[in-house]
């Protein structure tokens, strides 16, 4: 991951372009992506991951397979919620693959085989763990994590596997102490999650062990809030981008509006 | 379309509004190198802040956030963090951290955080030993929630403002083309220019101005581009003139 000064300055040119045809791609892909908003509330023990480093999340999650899983001990209960994370990152990046060249979907089995497991695969992902990896390997990585399509799906695969790293050493711990029904086992999970669509409809969806829980009112009634700013917080930020994306193709991006006086 | 139009903002009480000062901060989180590895919002609430927020949304307040902290705002959403190189990425999902504090002790423990991403999904999430009070928990939440929406309410550009481009342009323009023929002109006048080189000069001049008005109008993705190459650029002078020049187009 060392780039020298000379190298930076050699690829100055095509590079420029590159990153700036990407940025923009993104900015477009991220506007088409829209078909819902999803919003999910969780309760944490200690929320901790307060930073997203693509390169180590890819790193992590690219590994994952049943061996590896039982090789750092993670508890059975939560093996299928990693192999599936692992999974999801499979599909994007054979989706990507896929919508750059439509004749290689015959190659992805991932994508064709609903039954196929990220163990009977070969992944088509670059390696990021061999250290003596060609720079074109690299080239490749870096070029994946620019893509603003893939690194969304993994800022929420890191999320997810964040909160699912915490509940692993719950319970290794608890599996020690025998108490495996205590109240801290019962964290770091999706309790609730509401889906908006664009045409309206809704969706709701509740973790089980929510029932369970004495505060499920409580959690209820803070997802209910949550769900009703949800809507108005996205427009906000989805807004930004769609004039900003104006200005950019020249079209009148901002109008002044005098009837928002902010 | 009608998801994209222009939101007003709900029955605003134009005349109050609410300052919460550094209570409102952007951070980075950097490596040891510099690097910019994380931005995010966040907000140092206590018992007395939460209670005067909670009353400015019941009463419909505004949030007042200065020019400097928008600007930050708005760049934290095209970009939460560098490239391993420098440079700009786009961004993943925007986050939000509350830290609560009681009397003054500060907190260095997340109380709840979101994670706002474009494409529509949003994470929220609530440390679980708060629950055992459901009236701070639910309070922090109210605040928390309306805070982002207030924050990403004021994003959108209100205007963008390319006239102080624009005369900066026309004074170079003009000015070579009325250099090139004032030279030509006094070089004619002094007999060292012959009468066909003076009418190809001023050719010349005419036709910069002609061009110069031919290319106006696509001169809005051009200064565009110009900006998005300094802002993802890893040389850190020409992501500071991207700033700049930012602060100078956007209200």
């Amino acid at each position: 991951m060392v780039t020298t000064a000379q190298e930076r300055n050699g690829s100055s040119g095509n590079e420029k372009q590159k990153k700036l045809q990407n940025f923009v791609q993104s900015l477009s892909e991220s506007l088409i992506d829209i078909t819902a908003v999803e919003v999910n509330t969780m309760v944490v023990e200690e929320i901790t991951a307060n930073k997203f480093i693509p390169w180590q999340v890819y790193r992590d999650v690219y590994p994952i397979s049943q061996s590896y899983l039982e090789k750092i001990k993670v508890h059975p209960t939560l093996r299928d919620r990693y192999l599936n994370l692992r999974r999801q990152l499979e599909i994007e990046y054979s989706s990507i693959l896929t919508a750059k060249d439509p004749t290689t979907l015959q190659d992805s089995r991932i994508l064709t085989d609903p039954t196929a497991t990220i163990d009977d695969i070969q992944t088509k992902l670059p390696n990021p763990l061999n250290p003596g990896s060609s720079s074109q390997e690299v080239g490749k990585i870096n070029e994946l994590l620019e893509n603003g399509r893939f690194l969304r799906q993994l800022r929420k695969i890191g999320e997810i596997k964040a909160a699912l790293d915490k509940r692993n050493q719950i319970l290794n711990a608890a599996n020690g102490s025998l108490s495996d029904d205590s109240q801290s086992a019962n964290t770091d999970l999706i309790y609730a999650q509401t889906i908006t669509q664009l045409d309206g409809k809704i969706f709701n969806r509740f973790h089980q062990q929510l029932f369970d829980r004495q505060d499920k009112d409580l959690i209820i009634q803070i997802h209910k809030e949550a769900v009703n700013m949800g809507n108005a917080q996205w427009q906000g930020l989805m807004q930004f981008a769609l004039r900003l994306m104006q200005s950019m193709l020249g079209k009148n991006g901002a109008k002044p509006n005098s009837s928002d006086r902010n | 379309m009608n998801q994209l139009e222009v939101k007003t903002s709900p029955s605003s009480n134009l005349n109050k509004s609410i300052d919460l000062g550094d209570r409102i901060r952007i951070e980075e989180v950097k490596d040891d190198r510099g690097i910019v590895l994380f931005r995010f919002v966040r907000f140092n609430l206590d018992p007395t802040s939460i209670k005067r927020i909670l009353q400015a949304k019941k009463q419909g307040e505004r949030l007042q956030i200065s020019s400097s902290l928008l600007n930050r705002l708005q760049f934290l959403a095209l970009s939460d963090g560098e490239h391993m190189d420098g440079g700009n990425r786009w961004q993943s999902g925007l986050t939000f951290c509350t830290y609560y504090e009681l009397a003054g002790r500060g907190s260095d423990r997340i109380a709840m955080r979101s994670v706002i991403g474009l494409d529509g999904d949003i994470i929220n999430q609530i440390r679980a030993d708060l629950l055992g009070n459901s009236q701070t928990s639910t309070e922090i939440a109210s605040s928390h929630y309306w805070l982002i929406e207030r924050l990403l309410d004021r994003l959108p550009m209100k205007k963008i403002d390319y006239t102080w481009l624009k005369t900066e342009l026309n004074w170079w323009v003009w000015g070579i083309s009325l250099g090139l023929l004032a030279m030509a002109l006094f070089l004619f006048l002094a007999k060292l220019l012959p009468v066909v080189v003076f009418i190809l000069a001023l050719l010349v001049a005419a036709g910069i101005l002609l061009a110069f008005y031919v290319w106006q109008p696509s001169l809005r993705p051009w200064i565009w581009q110009r900006w998005l190459q300094r802002f993802l650029s890893n040389d850190e002078s020409d992501r500071q003139r991207a700033i700049e020049i930012w602060q100078k187009l956007v209200q």
